[in-house]
């Protein structure tokens, strides 16, 4: 089955999970989310790396420890750090916190591999096509700059005859390097304004062109994920789905209504994949 | 044609999308509905507390005093007997603070009448309670002497105010009563039809000993009679909200059952068991009885209040006042009760001559400091000097070998290799570690006996309370063990995260120098942290212990004030009901929070800025924010809301200090 699914869908897509993971706190949410966002992360291709899973632990545990060293809010004293309470519940809270972050962190990786520049172009459409533009000359550039600058410290380093050594000769490296930079990129400007009038920009109202147009699989997907998401929303709005932190710890999951929401946030989350045969392909095509 | 259906269709989404991230933008707001019946309850326990004002002012006028502590020097003279009684505990109720001794020696010379009743001989242990003593010089029956329910129900009061040897008593107590419960579940002096007052009576006893006990040491049995009973009182309650006895409406009836109410707080009692009567029409009902000039009369006359009763307005009061203090979160209990976790040991026993119940552990344990909750809580008027002090009289050698005594539910859940393990360790020092279960219910045994005899007339009746810095080196000993078990903890948790820090550098693509120093740097710090940190544990020994050197007596410098930490929660009990600590000039109100909230086992989160001023976040869980946008922590001194930090206020002597939980940024704190 070849499902091409609009840049709009997938943008509200990583919208809404992210701010789903962002907003209701929840420990079967957050694990939803990271078992997705490996799923991705494969259909990616992407390669899970030993470095990653240690960063990740590493994240999760210095949150969990450095949130009760700031907060002593929570009602199980532990033991007392210097005259301060240190307590279970901030402990929980920093351990939650860091899995959010980490989950988020991952969603974000995949919507910067499948929200190309083109897809940003379409999200934005007619309406809001100066703020596409801006959008995605400001993705082009990040890569472009770092591009540039080994360039040029590349040819400095012949030109010097080896790589700095100590730290007032790479002082003055990288102070040329920016300088360099700098006249680089006021020139790189020049040049693409020109190229730009010459090729007729603010000669006439610009036109847009969009090969995308909205299939019934499309608006078919975003229907059903905008569904999911408000069902979400509304169980968590009306109570469910509730993680309790202070005073004490109380997770609430095993209400008809929490299975709901998470059954919910998991169609969401999954629903999308059916389209990762087109991904395989576009990575092979792009490659 | 087909453009336009595409455009309708993506605006469709565009629109649906903002309506959702509205939505979730709204969370906050929605999430914080319907808080506020809290404040509603504050304003009616207001004008139930202007009521009793009102009537003391018309009892004030008619004993041609002008002010309460006069008027209680006056009924000194009638002390211990029925309406005066009622007086002195509607005013320990409200909150008055007045100097009891007068009316409390006149108590004392009272007890020592030769042949009391044995409900006299209860309601002046109970007034005598209320007004903050510990005991009363006659004997107060454990078993009853005189057959009837009156004196059934007063046992129940006075066993859950602290009169129970053993946790046996309250089981005794408590059957003794329900064994007398009509078919229809009230209860009657005679007769087999019930009678609204005494089984209203019944009900505050019940609710004593729910209180002392707890809902599961109490037993199904109990709330079963307690819903029977407020079954009765619902159904025979006018349909104008009041109640009538012997076929006459009067405020007396209505006021017992009031005190019924008021006798259960919310978590004790289900909503719909308490909904059976109708308060805010028994109050209604109740205010009727009140006459022009402030007094409650005993029943109306063509339907006007206009002949004013001692006993109506006394007991009128009593309930009034209890039931503002039920709504306002605080126990609604007319007497004191006492929790039966560690039940009172009457003073004339020897604490080394105890016997050992089931099962106990012999523990081989100097104490040097430890005093009893008991005898340092409370100051002891002068006439009840010699009763205590002949009990309390006890040389540090006699104590050497002492044995700890267990109750029988402590042995029973108390892990007896913990306590065998810490033991073995303590043999050691001389100071010595006690378990947590023990130290409980071991009992005072350094008492400066000279100091209290000497001193007869005077109130000095404490044993010597320990000083801050005993405390502290007894608190560094006691806990060592474990404090460096959290040390260790907290080292290994670094350890882990440098271990994954450096594993994390060493696998990623970018390999970098730099970051391995950082590393090194932050580690290092960590560890240093740690090892230099002072760790306490929330250990209950060091509470009692700081507990009691909070209740001391007031040094040089030094001087009382009250304090109370509401988080004002529908249906829980305070975080700290007023008490009086002992605290000196130069505290600050964060200061004393400090100090109050350790001894009781209470988190605090705070911020403290460079010069000094306090920020309170959140006491005992309950943050800043968590009940919406203008919700936090504030203090009120004397009932004024403060406007300044805590770190810069400063208390004096007699204060009232309010930490309570606001909505609206102060605005609905009631004084």
């Amino acid at each position: 089955m070849r499902v091409y699914l609009h840049s709009r869908t997938w943008f509200i897509y990583f919208i809404m999970v992210i701010a789903i993971l962002m907003s209701i706190r929840h420990p079967v949410l957050i694990l939803i989310g990271l078992e997705s966002g490996l799923i991705w992360w494969k259909i990616l291709g992407r390669k899970l790396r030993a470095g990653h899973v240690f960063a990740a632990l590493f994240i999760l545990g210095a949150l969990a420890v450095a949130n009760p060293l700031t907060s002593s809010n929570g009602a199980t004293i532990l033991f007392y750090l210097n005259g301060r309470a240190f307590t279970a519940e901030a402990l929980a809270y920093g351990l939650l916190f860091g899995a959010v972050l980490v989950v988020t962190l991952l969603w974000c990786v995949i919507l910067s591999e499948l929200m190309t520049t083109d897809r940003w172009l379409n999200v934005c459409g007619r309406r809001f096509r100066k703020t596409g533009l801006v959008l995605t000359m400001v993705f082009r550039f990040f890569p472009l700059f770092t591009k540039q600058w080994q360039r040029i410290r590349e040819g400095q380093e012949a030109l010097e005859g080896g790589s700095p050594v100590g730290w007032k000769e790479t002082f003055r490296m990288t102070k040329r390097e920016l300088l360099c930079m700098l006249t680089w990129s006021l020139e790189h400007g020049f040049v693409t304004a020109d190229a730009m009038l010459a090729r007729g920009y603010g000669a006439a109202k610009r036109s847009f062109f969009n090969r995308e147009n909205y299939r019934s699989a499309s608006v078919g997907v975003a229907i059903l994920l905008l569904a999911a998401f408000s069902t979400v929303i509304t169980i968590a709005v009306r109570g469910g789905m509730e993680a309790e932190i202070y005073p004490y710890v109380k997770i609430h999951m095993d209400a008809a209504i929490d299975i709901l929401g998470f059954a919910a946030f998991f169609l969401l989350c999954h629903i999308p994949m059916i389209s990762y045969k087109v991904l395989r392909e576009e990575r092979r095509m792009r490659s | 044609m087909q453009n336009k259906m595409r455009r309708r269709r993506h605006n469709l989404i565009l629109w649906s999308l903002a309506v959702v991230l509205l939505l979730t933008s709204f969370f906050d707001a929605f999430s914080s509905v319907g808080l506020n019946r809290r404040v509603f309850a504050d304003t009616t326990a207001e004008q139930l507390l202007t009521k009793c004002r009102e009537a003391l002012s018309w009892k004030m006028k008619a004993s041609g005093v002008t002010t309460e502590q006069e008027l209680l020097d006056a009924m000194a003279a009638r002390a211990g007997r029925s309406p005066e009684d009622w007086y002195v505990l509607a005013m320990a109720k409200m909150g008055l603070k007045l100097d009891y001794t007068k009316y409390a020696n006149a108590l004392f010379e009272v007890c020592k009448d030769p042949e009391p009743t044995d409900v006299e001989q209860y309601r002046r242990y109970l007034t005598a309670r209320a007004m903050g003593y510990d005991d009363i010089p006659g004997t107060v029956p454990e078993k009853l002497k005189d057959k009837g329910i009156m004196s059934a129900i007063y046992r129940g009061y006075a066993v859950a105010a602290g009169r129970a040897s053993s946790s046996f008593v309250y089981g005794e107590t408590q059957s003794a009563l329900i064994a007398l419960k009509l078919a229809d579940g009230g209860y009657a002096l005679m007769g087999e039809t019930s009678d609204i007052d005494v089984t209203a009576f019944v009900l505050q006893a019940y609710g004593a000993l729910l209180g002392a006990q707890g809902k599961n040491a109490a037993g199904a049995e109990l709330m079963a009679a307690v819903r029977d009973g407020f079954a009765v009182l619902g159904k025979r309650q006018s349909a104008d909200g009041g109640y009538a006895s012997f076929g006459t409406a009067n405020a007396e009836s209505g006021a017992m059952v009031l005190l019924a109410l008021a006798a259960f707080s919310d978590k004790d009692i289900a909503a719909e068991v308490r909904n059976s009567v109708d308060a805010s029409a028994l109050i209604a009902a109740t205010d009727r009885f009140q006459t022009a000039k402030g007094g409650f009369a005993h029943a109306l006359t063509d339907g006007v209040a206009s002949l004013e009763n001692d006993l109506a307005t006394a007991q009128v009061m009593c309930a009034y006042a209890a039931y503002a203090s039920y709504l306002k979160g605080a126990s609604g209990r007319l007497y004191p009760v006492k929790a039966a976790a560690a039940p009172v040991e009457p003073t004339t026993q020897k604490p080394t001559e105890k016997p050992t119940e089931a099962s106990t552990e012999e523990t081989t344990a100097k104490q040097t400091e430890a005093s009893t909750e008991e005898t340092t809580k409370k100051e002891t008027g002068a006439s009840t000097q010699e009763t205590t002090t002949k009990g309390t009289e006890v040389s540090e050698e006699e104590t050497t070998e002492e044995t700890a005594e267990m109750s029988t539910e402590e042995s029973a859940e108390g892990s007896t290799a913990e306590t065998e393990e810490e033991t073995r360790e303590s043999t050691t020092e001389e100071t010595t570690v006690v378990p947590e279960e023990t130290t409980t219910s071991v009992e005072s045994t350094e008492i400066s006996s000279a100091e209290s005899t000497t001193e007869a007339i005077t109130e000095e009746n404490n044993p010597s309370a320990p000083t801050e810095e005993t405390n502290i080196e007894e608190t560094e000993e006691a806990s060592s063990t474990s404090t460096s078990t959290i040390r260790w903890i907290m080292t290994a948790v670094v350890a882990g995260l440098i271990l994954l820090a450096f594993l994390a550098n060493l696998f990623s693509r970018r390999k970098s120098k730099l970051n391995y120093i950082l590393i090194l740097i932050f580690g290092v710090a960590a560890l240093t942290f740690i090892w230099l940190s002072k760790i306490t544990m929330p250990e209950q020994a060091t509470q009692k212990q700081q507990q009691s050197y909070l209740e001391r007596l007031p040094a040089q410098g030094e001087f009382r004030i009250e304090i109370s930490i509401d988080q004002r929660v529908e249906g829980e009990e305070m975080l700290l009901t007023p008490r009086l600590v002992t605290v000196s000039a130069d505290d600050t109100v964060f200061e004393i929070l400090d100090r109050v909230t350790k001894a009781y086992g209470i988190s605090i989160d705070y911020t403290k800025s460079m010069v000094g001023t306090v920020y309170v976040r959140g006491i005992g869980g309950h943050a800043e924010f968590d009940r919406g946008a203008g919700s936090g922590w504030v203090f009120l001194v004397n009932g004024t809301l403060a406007t300044t930090d805590a770190g810069s206020v400063k208390l004096s002597e007699g204060d009232v200090l309010r930490w309570a939980y606001t909505l609206d940024l102060g605005k609905d704190v009631s004084p």
